[in-house]
């Protein structure tokens, strides 16, 4: 019966193997075995590693054997029927009268399988299913039988079916061939009610996994709008499904997941979508049927090609290995719905929907099988679970027996399946306003229990249901309500729903999310949720709204002002924030030493100094609810604890735990930190390293680790003097090491100055902020806080631009510009005015500009606002109050340049004055003094010892005694 | 399995015979389930949705003010227990937690009808008969006695037909067995459990959202069948929702303003706040305030009275507290105290799905007075430090944070904010005006007293001074005239030249107070003269702070 030559399309095979190596030859990055852009196994959360068989937890837990310990008899099978068969193992079915519903026919119906025989081949007994079909796994029948020989359906096969089949040296083509639809008169297995046939239904989903392409998503994705490149043409013609089929034989695993965009996007298998969609509780049976067949069936081709891993005994191993096992489809990709728009009508459906785990049970045993014994005759009866429910047989289905209740339950030889039930709660994002978040019960079974914990954003698929609820267990009065849950059979893990942060902080593919369980999935994840949403929520109105935005002319000043409304003036202070949000976009050497060398902050960061009562605090409160991911934190109230994380012992588990804290927490956003002067040294040089290595290190209670904190800071301090005093520089105005001062980007005064013409205009701000009746139409358009912070979100997450050739030479020459201002033509001293920092942050500024108009590229005019906002703000802060030039040096070493000179001076005086005094020195108050009698100005005391300490570091002095009696003395000889 | 309804619920009351009642509204009060029952026959047929129909009859019938109150209310002095079971009652409640909905038969074997819990139970042989196309969804809500509405307000709006009947004291209150659910767990406020089957009424129903809810109410035992004791919970089966439009108080003649207001000033000072009027001034604007725009942020100014000696024995609660709940329609008294702090809760917290109630989920327009005189020394606990942190953040943000498990929720609120403190400021809590009490006359003790000592006015003249001030609350804004505008302008210039250290926030708080002033006198501009008097206002309150800024020093 079996003949190699009747695998028709084995040549096609053949040659997609050969385009694989050939791609591989082609493009060594990509290694169609550990596909990139699929989870890896060893990646998914799975409980255990070894793949389990429905039911084995509880079944070990039990005490029973396992079906895997006893591989079962498959063999014994071939070539007899089950009464189950489904056309593809057996030819018998075709006698079958034509619409006869499927019913009546599960193994467990059939008295003849028990007693003796109440295990076989592993049966599909899926909690998450349900289903009135019980299917037979197939038998191995391929192997002995042709595919000729398999069912009518099948007689053509693949290669005839597919005349039109692109040649693989052919380019991309998209057209498909159309499922073949041959009426098979003879066998119509309609779903109950419907007119799907099951077995067309099977032969399509089985031609979907044969014949899907990666070109063929690359074209539906692109009829979407949403473009995708390969990176050769040969990538598109991958074979995917086949890949990963080879890949669950390699790895053991028994899921496959089921991408249905995919489904759509392959022409022939189209309706399978809808199907899937509507009859999940059917179809999902019939495509783990499919699967196990087309497992075995790859595994003998495979062998018979002589694959490595499939030759001789490990091949037949391998084989036999398969027939134990249980296959499931686990689909996913239908567009997650919100939860409270399920409704009665989805009952039965496959439904997607995203949300928050608040509580999960621990695991329940859920019965699949259950084993009576008749007390009387010893007569033992298997009965599967329905619907949910077993039914207990009321008398010996013995005839010579036939008692009445003497059927016994054998606890330990009935069939467990893991479950465990899980409340998922709305996120904050999809709850309309002024509601508060819906609940909703998921069911979760076998593989995917204990995938997900308390506090998980998840994005299930899987089948709404709805219960009666009993008055109570025992009768079978019931309440006019309804439980409604969903049986789960997918589980994707999501990532963060509000607190947004910057994709671009994360390695790429570093911490990907992956489904959830088994082979295949999720490709291009966060995109591709936003596009299947966007399709019906208002995200995608939002996203237009925001792109129409982003060409209005004034869209700068609108963003600045709506940042503040409630702030009159500040406008560059409000620009330099706002670009803050946005950000520049980070960057890292990827070639070069160690692989990839460190990484460039893109991160922004904003001081502001000025006197109280200037709405600086105002200001961070409304950055911190703006910023993706903004944490607001007082100096006064934040210890070095607070700002980093700190170790505690978990109340319950009684385990250490790390706590983020603020710095942390705010990773991949905007830590706001207000009263940044009253902040103690401590807490303050953690942020030296968050600045600059933006990563928090943490050595406590035995844990020493390393946190990122890729985090922007926006800091307000207030003056020494709580009034800020002009005439002294700014290092001395807030009291600060000038080492952290030199690591913000744009450092801003906010004086409070009593100037008649601002006076009046901020009067009139506020007589027509308060006294109208709806301020926010009062001339001035503003965005609402959402929209603002949904338009800073979007830039930061999909937009990275890049540097044009124009506005890198704008670059360079206004850095040469800024370092040119010190020049001061009177004198010969050069003052810096700019060094690299400055250059980096303008870089920076640019950027987020050019972020700020949507724009993928950094242009011209990005990089002047950028140079006028640092000139801005380097005027107010850099500004020698001595000789009114803007000096660096000031915030870079604390000292400006004119008291560099001055200290110069001083010194010089001093030696001479101490040459003078001979051996015995010169007392100290005396030097003051006499020095005092030269100078034309006072001489600050600081500044003097100051100096003193500078000529004694040189060696050239020394200092004898202590206090009143401090003598100076100059060292002879130097 | 049709229940009797052998409703009494208008026996008991005195109807007066002489009001014509129409036969409608006599049948649906007397017996609402039969028609319900009624109007589903008669649609049997029809494919529409039932619950539309029967939320448009109950609005035809129950159209008018009149009719409404022809139904008996359920509130704190009609308690669900002395309703007979499955009677139409109304009850003016605020929205506490909105529930996931529940799935429900709308066709009942037999082609009854499934909704309003007419048949309560349902025994099928089998599955079969159960249509599961038939499934519909009602929404669940659990809504509470409005929180700190004040009895006259209450009395006010019950104005039925049933006031009639004397509140006699044998009606115990009822005590709710979920106490977590009310603000103030030990206040006799109730709540009940509605279920609305017509969607098209849940549109405006948000949480906090006051509303009065018409339906039928029963006794049913909430809980899954896995729970082995369920507790019978009261669940109004709502047949229609009237969310209540801001009614507007009989106008008072303009002439008649300034001197209510000042009578007000004048026993508010004297009874309360021991002869200051300048803090009873700023206690009135306080609890006339409101959110007025939320982007920008113009919200409620929060009050502190500082300086309020302690009482010498007795009771800690102000005269105050008494007072404002004779003027104001919402009004609730907070006693900070460390216990307090640490154990109660002041926002809502949600623990699983059960979202338990916290003081300050009060509705919109509330008035919240703070005391923090009953605080003694002692440790404040992380949930105390949390609870004050949450309050500051409603009285400076005017939005209520929830803790739900793994997530946060925002919810605006509207509330006003008086402080009594004992010393120069609030330890615990910064707001937008802070004023020292300063009492003319010497024996404080007055500022403590109980509500039967209190000398009240005359009921017309109280009329007069609840209407004033619910009628500043919902007034609308004044414009300002150019000329007005100059000279605010001015004044600011000017001062700023004198004192360095007046700020915008001195200049915004004269602005409200002005407006707030502009609102309670019914002016349509803000006239030089208001301005003038929020100047002095402000300039006492500046002067007092000084004087007791210096004496500390």
């Amino acid at each position: 019966m079996s003949s190699p030559i009747n695998f028709p399309d084995s040549d096609v095979e053949m040659q997609e193997e050969d385009s694989v190596e050939q791609s591989m030859l082609d493009a060594p990055r990509r290694q169609p075995l550990f596909d990139p852009a699929t989870p890896s196994t060893a990646g998914t959360p799975r409980r255990s590693a070894v793949p389990s068989t429905p039911g084995i937890m509880a079944r070990r837990a039990l005490g029973m054997s396992t079906p895997k310990s006893a591989p079962r008899t498959p063999l014994f099978e071939v070539g007899s029927s089950s009464p189950m068969n489904f056309p593809s193992s057996s030819p018998k079915k075709a006698s079958r009268a034509p619409g006869r519903p499927y019913d009546g026919d599960f193994p467990s119906s059939d008295p003849i399988d028990f007693p003796s025989s109440p295990s076989k081949t592993p049966t599909n007994r899926r909690g998450d299913i349900h289903s009135t079909f019980s299917l037979t796994p197939s038998k191995r029948s391929s192997r002995k039988q042709p595919p000729t020989n398999r069912g009518d359906l099948f007689s053509d096969d693949m290669n005839s079916d597919f005349p039109d089949r692109p040649p693989v040296s052919s380019g991309p083509m998209f057209s498909a061939p159309a499922a073949p639809s041959e009426d098979e008169p003879d066998e119509i297995r309609a779903i109950w009610g419907t007119t799907v046939n099951l077995a067309e239904t099977m032969k399509t989903f089985r031609e979907f996994l044969r014949g899907f392409k990666i070109k063929y998503r690359v074209n539906h994705d692109r009829e979407q709008g949403k473009h995708r490149t390969l990176g050769s043409p040969q990538e598109g013609e991958v074979v995917l499904y086949e890949q990963y089929l080879r890949r669950m034989r390699q790895t053991g695993e028994t899921n496959l997941n089921l991408d249905m965009v995919n489904l759509l996007a392959y022409p022939p298998s189209k309706k399978l979508y809808t199907q899937l969609t509507k009859y999940p509780q059917e179809v999902v049976p019939a495509m783990d049927q499919v699967l196990k067949d087309l497992m075995l069936e790859l595994a003998e081709q495979d062998q018979n090609h002589g694959f490595d891993e499939m030759s001789g005994v490990q091949g037949e191993e391998e084989i036999a290995e398969i027939m134990t096992k249980v296959y499931k489809i686990r689909p996913f990709g239908i567009g997650a719905v919100n939860m409270r728009e399920l409704n009665p009508g989805d009952t039965d459906k496959l439904v997607c929907i995203k949300g928050l785990v608040i509580r999960a049970t621990p695991v329940i045993p859920d019965m699949k099988v259950a084993f009576f014994r008749c007390s009387t005759c010893q007569h033992t009866v298997q009965v599967e679970i329905d619907r949910g429910k077993i039914d207990e047989p009321s008398r010996c289905p013995r005839d010579v027996c036939a008692s009445m209740g003497t059927m016994v339950l054998v606890h330990n030889r009935c069939e467990f399946a893991d479950r465990q039930v899980i409340r998922l709660q709305e996120t904050p994002d999809a709850v309309p306003d002024g509601q508060t978040p819906h609940t909703v019960s998921l069911s979760v079974y076998d593989e995917l229990v204990d995938v997900t914990k308390p506090g998980d954003r998840l994005i299930v698929t899987g089948i709404f249901r709805s219960v009666p609820v009993r008055v109570n267990p025992k009768t079978r009065t019931i309440k006019n309500l309804f439980k409604t849950f969903l049986d789960v059979v997918h589980v994707k893990m999501g990532s963060s729903g509000t607190l947004a942060f910057d994709k671009s902080t994360r390695p790429a593919g570093g911490d990907r999310i992956p489904g959830v369980g088994g082979v295949g999935g999720a490709e291009e994840e966060e995109e591709d949720e936003a596009r299947k949403e966007g399709r019906r929520t208002r995200r995608a109105a939002m996203e237009s709204k925001l792109k129409e935005l982003s060409t209005r002319p004034d869209v700068y000043e609108l963003l600045a002002q709506s940042l503040a409304p409630s702030i009159w003036g500040m406008d560059n202070v409000k620009k330099g924030i706002l670009l803050q949000l946005f950000g520049g976009t980070n960057k890292s050497i990827a070639r070069g030493g160690g692989g990839g060398g460190p990484r460039y902050r893109g991160d922004i960061n904003v001081l502001l100094v000025g006197d109280p009562g200037t709405s600086k605090s105002q200001i961070l409160k409304y950055v911190h609810k703006i910023a993706p991911r903004g944490v607001y934190t007082s100096g006064k109230g934040s210890s070095a604890v607070g700002l980093t994380a700190y170790v505690t012992r978990d109340p319950d588990s009684k385990q250490l735990v790390l706590e983020s804290g603020a710095l942390v927490l705010s990773d991949g956003g905007v830590c706001c930190i207000d009263e940044f002067d009253k902040m103690s040294d401590a807490t303050r040089s953690v942020l030296h390293e968050v600045m600059e290595q933006q990563t928090v290190s943490i050595a406590k209670a035995g844990i020493i680790t390393t946190l990122n904190a890729r985090t922007s800071i926006l800091a307000a301090a207030n003056p020494v003097g709580s009034k800020y005093d002009v005439d002294l520089t700014i290092t001395k105005n807030i009291d600060l090491p000038p080492t952290l001062i030199s690591r913000f980007d744009l450092l801003y005064l906010v004086l409070d100055q009593v100037d008649e013409m601002l006076d009046r205009k901020l009067a009139q701000h506020l007589v027509g902020l308060y006294l109208e009746d709806s301020p926010e139409t009062a001339g001035q358009d503003l965005l609402p806080v959402e929209e603002l912070s949904a338009y800073i979100n979007y830039a930061r997450s999909r937009i990275h631009p890049v540097i044009t050739e124009e506005a890198s030479g704008e670059l360079v020459r206004s850095y040469v510009e800024l370092r040119n201002a010190g020049d001061d033509p009177r004198s010969n001293e050069k003052r810096i005015t700019a060094t690299t920092r400055q250059l980096e942050s303008m870089i920076r500024l640019s950027e987020a500009h050019a972020r700020m108009r949507f724009s993928s590229f950094v242009e011209f005019d990005d990089v002047k606002e950028a140079y006028r906002l640092m000139r801005d703000a380097i005027r107010t802060s850099a500004t020698d109050p001595k000789t009114g030039k803007i000096d660096m040096g000031l915030l870079d070493t604390g000292v400006g340049q004119q008291d560099r000179k001055l200290r110069g001076d001083m010194g010089k005086e001093l030696l001479n004055i101490l040459d003078g005094a001979g051996n015995r020195g010169i007392r100290w108050t005396d030097a003051l003094k006499q020095l005092e009698g030269q100078s034309s100005i006072r001489i600050n005391t600081a500044e003097f010892s100051e100096v003193i300490k500078t000529l004694e570091r040189e060696g050239l002095v020394k200092v004898v005694g202590d206090r009143e009696r401090r003598t100076i003395r100059r060292i002879e000889g130097a | 399995m049709r229940m009797s309804f052998e409703s009494d619920s208008l026996d008991r009351f005195d109807l007066p015979l002489h009001e014509m009642v129409s036969a409608r509204i006599l049948d649906a009060v007397r017996n609402p389930s039969s028609v319900i029952i009624d109007l589903y026959d008669e649609g049997r047929n029809t494919q529409t949705e039932f619950p539309p129909h029967v939320t448009s009859h109950f609005s035809t019938v129950f159209d008018t003010q009149d009719s409404v109150q022809q139904i008996p209310p359920l509130s704190l002095n009609h308690p669900p227990t002395v309703h007979p079971d499955r009677s139409l009652v109304r009850f003016r409640a605020m929205i506490q937690d909105i529930s996931s909905p529940e799935m429900y038969l709308s066709r009942l074997p037999g082609g009854r009808c499934g909704g309003w819990n007419i048949y309560q139970d349902i025994t099928t042989p089998g599955s079969a008969d159960i249509n599961l196309r038939d499934l519909r969804e009602r929404s669940v809500f659990w809504a509470i006695t409005v929180p700190g509405e004040s009895q006259w307000h209450a009395g006010r709006l019950e104005r039925t037909l049933f006031n009639k009947a004397p509140d006699v004291p044998s009606i115990p209150p009822y005590i709710t067995s979920n106490c977590h659910k009310l603000p103030n767990p030990r206040s006799t406020d109730f709540g009940v459990f509605l279920k609305i089957y017509d969607e098209a009424l849940t549109k405006d129903l948000k949480f906090m959202t006051v509303a009065t809810f018409v339906g039928i109410l029963a006794w049913e035992s909430i809980g899954t069948e896995t729970e082995a004791e369920s507790l019978a919970l009261p669940v109004l089966h709502v047949t229609n929702v009237q969310v209540p439009t801001p009614e507007s108080p009989p106008e008072p003649p303009r002439n008649t303003v300034t001197a209510v207001y000042e009578n007000l000033v004048d026993w508010v000072s004297q009874e309360a706040l021991a002869g200051d009027k300048v803090a009873a001034e700023f206690v009135i604007l306080c609890s006339v305030a409101r959110v007025q725009s939320r982007n920008p942020p113009i919200l409620p100014p929060s009050l502190q009275l500082t300086g309020v000696p302690r009482p010498n024995n007795g009771s800690s609660t102000p005269a105050i507290c008494s007072i404002l709940s004779k003027l104001l329609p919402l009004f609730s008294v907070v006693g900070l105290s460390l216990e307090a702090l640490n154990n109660d809760r002041f926002v809502p917290e949600s623990n699983g799905e059960d979202l338990s109630s916290g003081y300050l989920q009060v509705p919109a327009g509330s008035v919240v007075l703070l005391t923090e005189i009953g605080i003694k020394e002692g440790n404040i606990i992380e949930k105390g430090v949390r609870n004050l942190r949450d309050v500051q953040h409603v009285m400076s943000n005017q939005s209520l944070r929830c803790v739900f498990p793994f997530s946060q929720f925002s919810f605006h609120t509207d509330i006003g904010f008086i402080l009594i403190v004992e010393g120069r400021r609030s330890p615990f809590f910064t707001t937008d005006i802070s004023l020292p009490l300063q009492p003319q006359i010497k024996d404080t003790t007055r500022l403590y007293k109980d509500e039967s000592e209190i000398k009240m006015p005359d009921h017309q003249q109280l009329d007069a001074f609840r209407d004033l001030l619910s009628g500043a609350k919902r007034g609308k804004n004044l414009t300002v005239s150019k000329q007005v505008a100059e000279l605010i302008e001015h004044d600011f210039v000017e001062e700023r030249k004198v004192d360095k250290s007046v700020t915008q926030h001195d200049l915004a708080t004269k602005i409200t107070i002005a407006r707030l002033l502009g609102r309670l006198f019914r002016a349509d501009e803000l006239s030089i003269d208001l301005w003038e008097r929020a100047k002095g206002l402000e300039a006492e309150r500046k002067k007092r702070s000084q004087v007791q800024g210096m004496a500390a020093n």
